[in-house]
């Protein structure tokens, strides 16, 4: 319950900052001042789109097939939502308490895939049926990888539980799974990698590039109808982000092992750890150009699919090791 | 009764999840203007009439990256519980270190298994994908290189 | 409340399976199958089968529905019109359902089900992990070879439609 109200606040007002401080990042990146006019220096920006966003005609395209239209964000919203209700809050808040935890994240999560088709498929648009395909083709790529990266995760761990993976994580920044087991750095980068193209952020907005597609499946819809598909895709972002630091960088704990030790502190650290991370995504939108398709497919599967299994591998040996 | 109230937080979740957007678009119901026009309803293509529906025909490319996607997830589904007790302590106490060695050995034969398909997919080409050739243009310019050598 | 749960999964089964019956449009049938599959996850749930509950999501409804939708999207020879179904050899098609139907009706009676409550397992995914390692190792190694032959398949036949 509590842990509901914390995520759908959280994820609201992340999303108002999010793009503001997406924009001021590519504002900085391209050496400009991005958003200044609503608000001391622009903070305001996002609030006024987002007012603005809510008085917009609806429009409906009366050649769109209306049920799947009008589901379709609904679906996209709801899986990404809920993969949030097996995360913990902090150290005395564990969220949903099913063993499957980190299991059931990533099956939840990959019905937005089905979301984004309907939506593409429904729009009876050209641009929006190829933005959708190639998002589906895409997602369902890179979640081979991503889960090859998170079973890495699981064999040192032993366990499903997202909380439990915390605790064991507990001592100091010497005890995170990223340093105490460097095996899993590169199980980490592919899971970035793989997490990237699951949000369709550039390098992987295949999907969604303007300059060919419009808007991708998206391009449909208007008023608040799309801003729901952005919310779902910044949801995504803070998702897999939260899911990074928990699975690498030792969730709510803190850094130092003795201090900073609270509820309140503990709930810090894992934002934090979690908006550092976002901010290596925007820092990588505007910076990294955007990939061809036959680029997209050979990188997952020729490259990353591969690789994360030879890390199974390694990770099994190395706790084989470790338990000596 | 723990398993059912775990998936009554994911019940909440989704609920509340939906209500949420439900609440928000009724909110925006009540804001926004609404008056169509057969104009206004046009499917969008770039300012044209659009010419037909989009559902047609697609590549069959798509269909075969489902279709391998669809085996490796069964693949990672059945290795989700084999890493959960992979490094159990207490089973490898109670079997001598015998227990890490055999499981590890047994799902190396089962993801070796899998490799070899990758391995046949990739070697039949079915990961590549279809990406058009550039023609080189046979245009020849009538400026000399050397030309441009000496514009400075 | 779980009476609730119960009455509203039996709607979810109930009404995709309406759809897929009544509905002509073929992509709206493969839609309404994620909503059936959907609600027998939440009946293993249910049953305390959770890990059953999570592969059904992962694998059915996320995968299956993809490729059967993507499967509709492909084969579709009609340029522009929606994709619908029509209804050929109604007869034949009633005895063979109704046969199916009720030899699955004698099946499931036959069946000596366990209908006493389950214990809750705290580690019910590791215990199926332990037998997958001891008791039913060949049964595990053999999946594997299945979803190599079943690769090795699809591979052939997509080769084969790719190079049409």
């Amino acid at each position: 319950m509590i842990s509901f109200a914390f995520y759908l606040a959280f994820l609201l007002i992340f999303v108002v900052f999010a793009v503001y401080a997406e924009r001021k990042t590519a504002a900085f990146i391209q050496n400009r001042l991005g958003p200044m006019e609503v608000g001391p220096k622009g903070i305001l920006q996002t609030v006024a789109d987002l007012l603005k966003m809510l008085q917009k005609e609806d429009i409906r395209a009366s050649a769109v097939d209306i049920i799947p239209y009008l589901l379709a964000p609904f679906i996209v919203f709801a899986a990404v939502f809920t993969g949030f209700a097996v995360l913990p809050v902090n150290a005395d808040l564990s969220g949903s308490t099913i063993t499957s935890g980190v299991f059931f994240l990533l099956a939840i999560v990959s019905l937005d895939v089905l979301g984004i088709l309907m939506a593409g498929w429904a729009s009876n648009n050209k641009y929006s049926l190829y933005g959708a395909m190639r998002s589906v083709a895409q997602i369902i790529s890179y979640e081979v990888p991503l889960g090859l990266s998170v079973l890495c995760v699981i064999i040192i761990s032993g366990t499903l539980d997202l909380h439990q993976m915390s605790v064991l994580q507990s001592g100091g920044i010497l005890s995170w799974y990223i340093i105490s087991h460097p095996v899993l750095i590169i199980p980490f980068f592919i899971f970035f990698i793989s997490g990237l193209a699951e949000s369709n952020r550039t390098p992987f907005d295949l999907p969604e590039s303007e300059s060919e597609l419009i808007g991708g499946y998206h391009t449909e819809y208007s008023g608040f109808r799309w801003g729901i598909f952005m919310l779902s895709e910044y949801g995504m972002m803070l998702l897999l982000s939260i899911l990074a630091s928990i699975l690498f960088f030792g969730g709510w704990n803190s850094p130092m092992e003795k201090i900073a030790n609270g509820p309140i502190w503990s709930t810090f650290w894992l934002l934090s750890k979690s908006l550092l991370l976002i901010f290596v995504q925007m820092w990588v939108r505007w910076t990294l150009p955007r990939l061809r398709v036959d680029q997209l497919m050979s990188l997952s599967w020729k490259y990353l699919t591969p690789i994360s299994i030879v890390m199974l591998f390694v990770c099994a040996l190395w706790k084989l090791w470790l338990i000596g | 009764m723990i398993q059912i109230s775990g998936f009554g937080t994911v019940l909440l979740f989704i609920v509340g999840g939906i209500g949420f957007l439900m609440i928000t678009l009724l909110v925006g119901k009540l804001l926004r203007p609404n008056n169509p026009t057969t104009e206004k309803q046009t499917t969008y293509e770039s300012g044209e009439e659009p010419s037909g529906t989009a559902w047609g025909q697609f590549n069959v490319r798509f269909y075969i990256v489902a279709l391998i996607f669809l085996l490796f997830e069964a693949e990672l589904i059945f290795l989700f519980p084999w890493a959960t007790v992979f490094g159990d302590e207490q089973l490898i106490a109670e079997s001598d270190g015998l227990w890490a060695q055999f499981s590890m050995i047994e799902t190396f034969i089962f993801i070796g298994i899998l490799l070899v398909g990758l391995a046949y997919v990739w070697s039949k080409g079915m990961l590549e994908w279809v990406r058009p050739k550039p023609k080189a243009s046979d245009f020849k310019s009538r400026i000399p290189e050397s030309a441009y050598k000496d514009f400075k | 409340m779980i009476i609730t749960v119960q009455i509203f999964l039996l709607m979810m089964v109930l009404a995709g399976v309406g759809i897929i019956l009544f509905t002509r449009n073929i992509v709206h049938a493969a839609y309404a199958l994620c909503l059936t599959l959907l609600g027998i996850a939440g009946v293993y749930v249910l049953v305390m089968s959770e890990l059953l509950a999570v592969v059904q999501i992962m694998l059915y409804a996320g995968g299956v529905v993809i490729l059967l939708a993507f499967g509709v999207m492909m084969t579709n020879r009609l340029r522009g019109e929606k994709v619908l179904s029509g209804s050929n050899n109604k007869w034949i098609g009633r005895i063979i359902s109704v046969g199916v139907f009720a030899g699955l009706c004698y099946l499931i009676s036959i069946s000596p089900f366990q209908t006493t409550s389950v214990e809750k397992n705290e580690d019910q995914i590791a215990q199926i992990g332990v037998s997958f390692l001891t008791d039913h190792i060949v049964a595990f190694e053999l999946i594997a070879f299945v979803l190599l032959v079943a690769l090795v398949g699809a591979a052939y036949l997509a080769k084969n439609a790719a190079d049409e």
